[in-house]
């Protein structure tokens, strides 16, 4: 699918079809896209876990459930669990990764990403700075009081699990799927999957045959543009144009508010295929 | 462009036209795929401040500058500089705002459906106490956001959709914030680099470089994933999956693109992190 159309597509699926499984090819091409996202300072921090919800027991299934997360856990046949391997920095501090993707022609020399830069400027600036790192945070998703880590390596480990969650998302969408980022149980999941301590984890993607239509009832609702984006300078909105709105809603990038007028009867329909409460 | 191809053809871009200025309108679409990314209780952690390269001084650019970003201060003509707001959630919580969810926007659009449970008295009775209360009550938390990097991988695929090149690296937050008036509650998160590509994509190998360890995992984190090398051919095919490895002329092409920026004398010798232009001969690697 055009990417624009993709974009505008997406909503958040929390009603899937229970009855039918998603196909392992669909769900390689969701993990692959995820691992082509960008990384962020030459680190390969993502690490991903495929569950599928067949494998687990309902009192497993029920310890994994939110306040957030409720029966959509029921409904979706596949979840794509998202870390960040905080342990990549020191197995990078010794420049090595940097040097093989200078080597590759991926970090320009020319732009001067020799060995002598990497080992004198960009390891004990970066890699070092943030291993001893003095500007440290809670690590509020760990079931362990009192951990802390580095500020900036935090921002940019969930920054680099965002980007991989967005291409697993569209990547789902663009098969026919629908997806979800909600939340689980971290300390749950952690015994379930037996993931080391050093792998943060984020919200999965749930991942499933849409029981709702494409587009589910509508674009959700945003904030004003000129709330997010500014220019130049914090307040200066960045003008929107409107003719470049009207560009995109052709495209299909972005697509009439939901609700649309027949939602509230879409999802009594849904409701009684489900077996849910209307 | 299909979202398989866009995926395929994004690389970290280094070089960019330095003359080659790029359309307000583009950027917009950047902004604007950005802002439909999927977002927790539907807040916007992200905000984002656009630069005019152009409008920056040779200084001010220098003063951003870090030992990832350097030159592509100087060549790329736009970058975007994305934020966590820290103040979005207790914001949102605390006033309600729309259209987070606190505000009731997202339940009346009928996007958190009633026969999953969702009703203003959950919201008002077990959500905002429970959830967003406990998170969002305590003020400012630092430390990133993953919302950050699902909006801007979006705009990411969404550059690279419209022939931008783009790469993502970090700033100096202090030389930001006192250039751009950035508020307390912005955390910086990356620069965005827009511009266009004077590399070509496919002359950079996609898994070039990279440590291929088994990174995916299924049923445990100790099982990696069988991949089905004859999906991969599909991928293949379908343009997501491309040349692992840099093209047999990609050393040309960085040598020729090192010439123009030794004619132009090198655009950056700027205090923090200046290019080795002069002087320097390096092996490029392929």
């Amino acid at each position: 699918m055009e990417l624009g159309e993709l974009i505008g597509r997406r909503r958040s699926i929390r009603l899937f079809r229970p009855w039918r499984p998603v196909e392992r090819e669909k769900v390689q091409t969701v993990v692959e896209a995820m691992r082509l996202a960008p990384r962020l300072l030459g680190l390969d921090l993502v690490r991903i876990v495929v569950v599928y919800k067949e494998r687990l027991s309902p009192i497993e299934l029920g310890r994994l459930k939110t306040p957030t997360t409720t029966a959509q856990l029921d409904m979706a046949p596949v979840l794509i669990m998202p870390f960040a391997d905080l342990s990549v920095l020191a197995r990078g501090l010794d420049g090595s990764g940097l040097k093989a993707l200078a080597a590759a022609g991926v970090l320009p020399r020319s732009l001067g990403w020799s060995d002598d830069y990497i080992e004198a400027t960009v390891v004990p600036e970066v890699y070092r700075a943030l291993a001893d790192d003095e500007d440290r945070v809670p690590l509020y998703r760990r079931t362990e009081p009192g951990q802390t880590v580095s500020r900036r390596l935090l921002v940019t480990a969930v920054t680099a699990v965002g980007l991989a969650q967005t291409y697993g998302l569209l990547g789902a969408f663009d098969q026919g799927l629908g997806a979800q980022l909600s939340a689980i149980n971290f300390a749950a999941a952690k015994e379930l999957l037996g993931y080391p301590d050093d792998w943060l984890p984020s919200s999965p993607i749930f991942l499933g045959y849409p029981a709702e239509s494409v587009g589910a009832g509508g674009q959700r609702p945003r904030e004003p543009f000129e709330r997010d984006f500014h220019l130049g300078r914090h307040g200066v909105p960045f003008p929107r144009d409107p003719d470049v709105t009207r560009q995109l809603a052709e495209e299909g990038m972005l697509q009439p508010a939901a609700p649309l007028p027949w939602r509230r009867a879409e999802l009594r329909g849904v409701a009684s295929i489900l077996g849910l409460p209307t | 462009m299909e979202f398989a191809r866009v995926v395929g053809r994004r690389r970290d871009i280094h070089f960019y036209s330095p003359w080659q200025p790029v359309e307000m309108e583009k950027v917009q679409k950047v902004l604007e795929a950005a802002r439909l990314a999927s977002r927790a209780m539907n807040v916007a952690f992200f905000k984002a401040i656009v630069v005019l390269r152009d409008q920056l001084s040779p200084a001010d650019r220098d003063a951003l500058k870090t030992p990832f970003a350097r030159h592509q201060f100087d060549l790329a003509p736009v970058f975007i500089l994305w934020y966590h707001d820290m103040d979005a959630g207790p914001t949102d919580f605390a006033e309600r705002r729309w259209p987070a969810v606190p505000s009731g926007a997202v339940y009346e659009a009928l996007a958190l459906p009633p026969l999953l449970g969702w009703s203003d008295r959950y919201v008002s009775e077990v959500v905002l106490p429970e959830v967003l209360g406990p998170a969002w009550s305590r003020g400012r938390r630092p430390g990133g956001n993953a919302d950050v990097g699902v909006a801007i991988g979006q705009a990411v695929l969404c550059a690279v959709d419209q022939g931008l090149g783009t790469s993502l690296a970090p700033f100096s937050e202090d030389a930001a914030r006192a250039l751009f008036s950035v508020p307390e509650g912005w955390e910086a998160v990356t620069a965005q680099f827009l511009g266009y590509p004077l590399e070509d994509w496919a002359g950079i190998g996609q898994r070039a470089g990279e440590d291929l360890a088994p990174a995916v995992f299924e049923g445990d984190a100790r099982t990696p994933f069988a991949f089905d090398e004859d999906h991969r051919e599909r991928l293949v095919a379908a343009g997501m999956l491309t040349a692992p490895d840099s093209a047999p002329w990609r050393a040309s092409e960085l040598a020729y693109l090192r010439r123009l920026l030794d004619e132009a004398n090198g655009p950056s010798q700027g205090r923090n992190h200046g290019t080795p232009l002069a002087g320097h001969e390096p092996q490029e690697g392929a």
